[in-house]
């Protein structure tokens, strides 16, 4: 099961790599999708550059998402913030069923075009799961050992750091993984509104009918999105041992 | 009439079950008792054909279990299983509905055995028919998992340790009425417990079982007074092995012609000799319970009392000797 | 995507001054404080100069200032949840009601291309007032036929005050009339997404989820798969599509006749319903694995069928697990339906997509909102099917 989850990894990012810094290797492949004469390699901007931006802006969000996420999900699990618990959970449940498209095109009339409505729209989206399942993690914690550990007269402090964060983690990691996807996938749309990244290839692709173009950048991004996905899972695995 | 021959068990490598026979006659109660994972289990499951036999044969009542239809052999075969597994989704009226419903009885013969069941189990129908499992109390839903099992009245029933999550007041009383429910439908048994003294109380034959295997089967008795050596013993005990046979027997079966040495005073019956009140014996009391009250009282003999008279009486030599090894 | 299962009935509590609520009215007062209720455009793209909530339309704007501000601080001092609930309520009404009124008083005397939008201290109240509303009622912990009621009535509500022509000098009504029929194609283009992709999906689905429960070796080959289709980003999906499709029209031209087509709706459903299937697949084995063994067992061996076991015991105790699946996969239906539009879908896309490419923020909003509203209304309607569900058994 790892052993093939890494076989997986290696091959989908050996793959990505040579579509992004190689693109004239898939000529023969792209030329069977359209009519000779069109271009077939986008060349408006380096495919590696904007695989560059799209991580980018897609890794800066998920930080600010994962650090407010992972602590309002503490907050919440703690004694003095129950109160709040209905509250963050019906925001979530709420935000949860705001399409990604929406909260995007939403930022926009905030902040203009370009890279920080994507930023702003990203980080905000990609809160949700991770706040989700950092309290579902917290709370799956066996009520036996939290007791065993406060018997043993543990400070509140060394019972979040050393049992509830560990136990939580694969959850919580889980989290992160559904979120960096959703994200990977939204940052795409994020094109739409003027942000860098491979969105940029599968629109002009889709605008100039050209199905070589919708192709490399449907590939790039599809392929981050499993490569970033295995990676997770293998952490995820190893957070359990 | 259920007959095993050479049943055995594999899962893997593992034999969980060893080549086993026994013989359950009609009406009668066969306790199968062991360790935990000694195969018990697996060998309910293959009678009712849960589990499929490696190899071996299961007859019932002359007719080869193997050959018979999978659902109509389960429709006539009770079973309670180890864990209850109610319907969480269903009340417990329709819990128990489940195998006449299966077998397409009519609404109101449905709805009279319920009640009938319920109130056998004093489970009061008003209050409980309605609920749903995870209302009731561990004890409570074990109840309703053996009203479901004899609901259709099954000539077979097989029992995973049915009374195993009750209190001892609780499961003595249970204990009565399914012995009581057991004799009067005649229903051929196969209960799976742990407790040693249930497997006395309700057995005809008990088998003990170990690794797979039957070590011994014979009658409570017999196993009390001849168990092979090894497991059989640690698992019977010896050290109050005379109190157990006691148990088994009825001071019925040894009382005596009334000396007149008491007298009935109103309500009370007094020793002439020592000029005490004494409390009689009942005659379908054990004689254990015989022994405890000769000790306690300490005194040779006691009367044996019917609808408020004396009709015979109990000495402590004869009670000894019911409990003792024999000559 | 994880399996989700049923959220776990809340307990009502009734406390008397509530900490919470003040995160709801805090921000609300802060944000009509800060940000302007409403803004003034002279036409359609120039953007605009910000009114704040006391300047709007002089009678309005100072006591509708205060009576928001009163409304803002007696949700936190309400003694009841229900009271709360309509306090929350009348506040997003009164916020409505003044941005209508200052609305009209704006573009009464302003030239012909001049357009009033709605700015955040709007939204931003509005968006507190109904979370505190929605929490309170949460907290009230209300039968499933009361929330479908009060959502009900909420509704009626809202298309009551839209139809009454108090807020046609607004941007966004104006943006309707323009595009009506636009909108009423889009509503319908996205329904038939949302439909079209979710009666496959579950045909394909719930079969599949069964098998992957009962083989271990189907299980091993479709899990996997699914994982990769749900991660693959929409656009890139709804992209690939095209490939295989616009080659098999090419092949086989006939197949045009029954409306497929590289672009367009063909491949938006044929996307929509792959996203679909991992959820009904996980959610189906979770249902059927949530269901004990001991209970299967004595269904088993009280001579049930296995048809009979599964239609009597299994699918009923899977069903919630199950119909939260099909929640799920409805309601993200309905956003990725609006990246179809990029391909020629349809749905409310479309407008969203337009109004991009126009800077029409308006016509952006009359594409998201609609998306939200259908959102939410789903998971209020699958919320409550799946409660009355579980309360049937307690
Ligand atoms: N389905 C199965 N697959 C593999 N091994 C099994 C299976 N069922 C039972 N076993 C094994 O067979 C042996 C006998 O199990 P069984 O359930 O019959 O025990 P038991 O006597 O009923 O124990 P207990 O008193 O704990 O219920 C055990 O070692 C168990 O691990
Ligand atoms: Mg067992």
């Amino acid at each position: 099961m790892r052993r093939g989850r890494l076989i997986g990894l290696a091959v989908a990012l050996a793959l990505f790599l040579a579509l992004a810094l190689q693109p004239g290797l898939f000529t023969p492949l792209l030329s069977l999708l359209v009519e000779p004469g069109t271009p077939l390699v986008y060349t408006r901007q380096s495919l590696i550059a904007l695989a560059v931006w799209h991580i980018a802006v897609v890794a800066s969000a998920e930080a600010v998402a994962v650090i407010v996420a992972v602590a309002l999900g503490i907050l919440v699990t703690r004694e003095k913030g129950a109160e709040f618990m209905t509250l963050a959970r019906m925001t979530s449940n709420l935000g949860q069923t705001f399409p990604p498209i929406a909260v995007l095109a939403m930022t926009v009339p905030l902040v203009g075009f370009g890279f920080q409505p994507t930023f702003i729209a990203l980080a905000a989206y990609g809160l949700l799961p991770v706040f989700e399942n950092t309290v579902a993690g917290l709370r799956g914690v066996p009520a036996t050992t939290l007791e065993a550990a406060r018997g043993m007269g543990m400070s509140k402090r060394a019972i979040l750091m050393q049992v509830e964060l560990p136990l939580a983690a694969p959850v919580i990691l889980a989290g992160i993984r559904i979120s960096t996807i959703i994200n990977i996938g939204t940052a795409t749309i994020g094109s739409t509104v003027g942000a860098k990244g491979l969105g940029e290839v599968i629109i002009a692709g889709l605008q100039a009918g050209n199905a070589a173009y919708v192709l490399q950048g449907a590939m790039l991004v599809a392929l981050m999105a499993v490569c970033f996905d295995l990676a997770f899972r293998s952490l995820e695995r190893r957070a359990f041992a | 009439m259920i007959e095993v021959r050479e049943l055995t068990k594999r899962f893997g490598d593992r034999i969980a079950v060893d080549g086993i026979s026994f013989e359950v006659r009609d009406g009668c109660v066969l306790a199968l008792v062991g360790t935990s994972g000694c195969g018990k289990s697996t060998t309910l499951r293959m009678i009712n054909r849960l589990v499929d036999p490696s190899s071996g044969e299961v007859m019932i009542d002359g007719r080869n279990a193997l050959d018979m239809p999978l659902e109509q052999l389960r429709l006539g075969i009770g079973y309670v299983i180890q864990g209850i597994g109610l319907f969480p989704h269903w009340t417990v009226a329709r819990n128990v509905a489940t195998v006449p419903r299966l077998m397409g009885w009519e609404r109101e013969r449905i709805e009279a055995r319920v009640s009938e069941l319920l109130e056998l189990f004093q489970l009061d129908p008003g209050e409980f028919a309605g609920k749903y499992p995870s209302e009731l109390s561990g004890g409570q839903q074990q109840r309703v998992g053996v009203a479901r099992a004899i609901a259709a009245e099954p000539a077979v029933l097989l029992m995973d340790e049915p009374f195993g999550a009750l209190d001892p007041i609780t499961r003595q009383r249970l204990q009565a009425e399914f012995a009581a429910i057991q004799r009067r439908r005649r229903m051929t048994v196969i209960l799976v417990t742990h407790d040693m003294d249930e497997a006395f109380k309700l057995a005809d034959t008990i088998a003990v079982m170990d690794e797979g295997r039957i070590l011994q089967i014979a009658s409570p008795e017999e196993l009390l007074r001849e168990p092979r050596q090894g497991f059989v013993r640690t698992l019977v005990g010896l050290d109050d092995r005379a109190l157990r046979i006691l148990s088994l027997h009825t001071v019925d079966e040894i009382r005596r012609e009334p000396t007149g040495r008491w007298e009935v005073r109103g309500e009370t019956l007094i020793d002439r000799e020592s000029g005490r009140a004494v409390n009689g014996l009942g005659a379908g009391d054990t004689l254990r319970e015989a022994a405890s009250r000769i000790i306690w009282e300490a005194v040779e003999t006691l009367p044996v009392l019917e609808a408020g008279s004396v009709v015979g009486e109990v000495r402590a030599d004869d009670v000894w000797a019911a409990g003792g090894r024999r000559a | 995507m994880g399996i989700s299962v049923p959220l776990q009935r809340r307990a009502g509590s009734g406390a008397p001054f509530s900490h919470a609520a003040l995160v709801y009215a805090v921000p609300c007062v802060l944000a009509l404080l800060a940000l302007p209720f409403l803004s003034f455009r002279p036409n359609r793209i120039v953007s605009g100069e910000g009114v704040q909530v006391w300047d709007v339309a002089e009678g309005w704007g100072l006591v509708g200032t205060a009576a928001l501000f009163v409304l803002a601080g007696a949700t936190v001092l309400a003694g009841r949840q229900a009271a709360r609930a309509l306090l929350g309520f009348l506040g997003v009404a009164l916020a409505m009601a003044v941005a209508g009124a200052g609305a009209k008083d704006l573009m009464a005397d302003a030239p012909q291309f001049a357009r009033v939008s709605l700015g955040g201290g709007f939204w931003l109240s509005c968006a507190f007032f109904a979370l505190a509303a929605a929490d309170a009622l949460m907290r009230l912990d209300l039968r499933p036929l009361v929330r479908l009621a009060v959502a009900g009535f909420v509704a009626a509500a809202l298309a009551a005050a839209l139809a009454s022509g108090w807020f046609d000098s607004l941007s966004l009504m104006q943006e309707y009339r323009a595009n009506a029929d636009t909108f009423a194609a889009a509503f319908r283009g996205h329904l038939i997404l949302v439909g079209g992709s979710l009666l496959p999906a579950l045909a394909i689905g719930l079969p599949l989820g069964w098998l992957c429960h009962v083989s271990s070796r189907a299980r091993a080959v479709a899990v996997p798969i699914l994982n990769i289709l749900q991660t693959t980003p929409s656009i890139a999906m709804f992209g690939l599509l095209m490939i295989p499709l616009a080659a098999l029209v090419a092949a086989i031209p006939e197949l045009r006749r029954f409306g497929i087509a590289g672009i367009g709706v063909t491949p938006a459903l044929i996307a929509l319903t792959l996203y679909s299937l991992l959820p009904v697949v996980a959610n189906t084995m979770a249902g059927f694995r949530a269901v004990p063994v001991e209970t299967r067992e004595a269904g088993r061996a009280m001579g049930m069928t296995r048809w009979t076991l599964l239609r009597q015991v299994e699918l009923p105790l899977a069903a919630p697990v199950i119909l939260t699946g099909v929640r799920i996969v409805v309601v993200q239906n309905i956003g990725l339906a609006a990246v179809a539009a990029l391909i020629g879908g349809g749905g409310f896309g479309t407008l969203v997509f337009r109004g991009m490419g126009q800077t029409a923020m308006d016509l952006v909003l009359l594409g998201t909102l609609p998306i939200i509203a259908m959102a939410i209304v789903a998971t209020i309607l699958f919320d409550a099917a799946i409660d009355t569900m579980q309360r049937r058994r307690p």
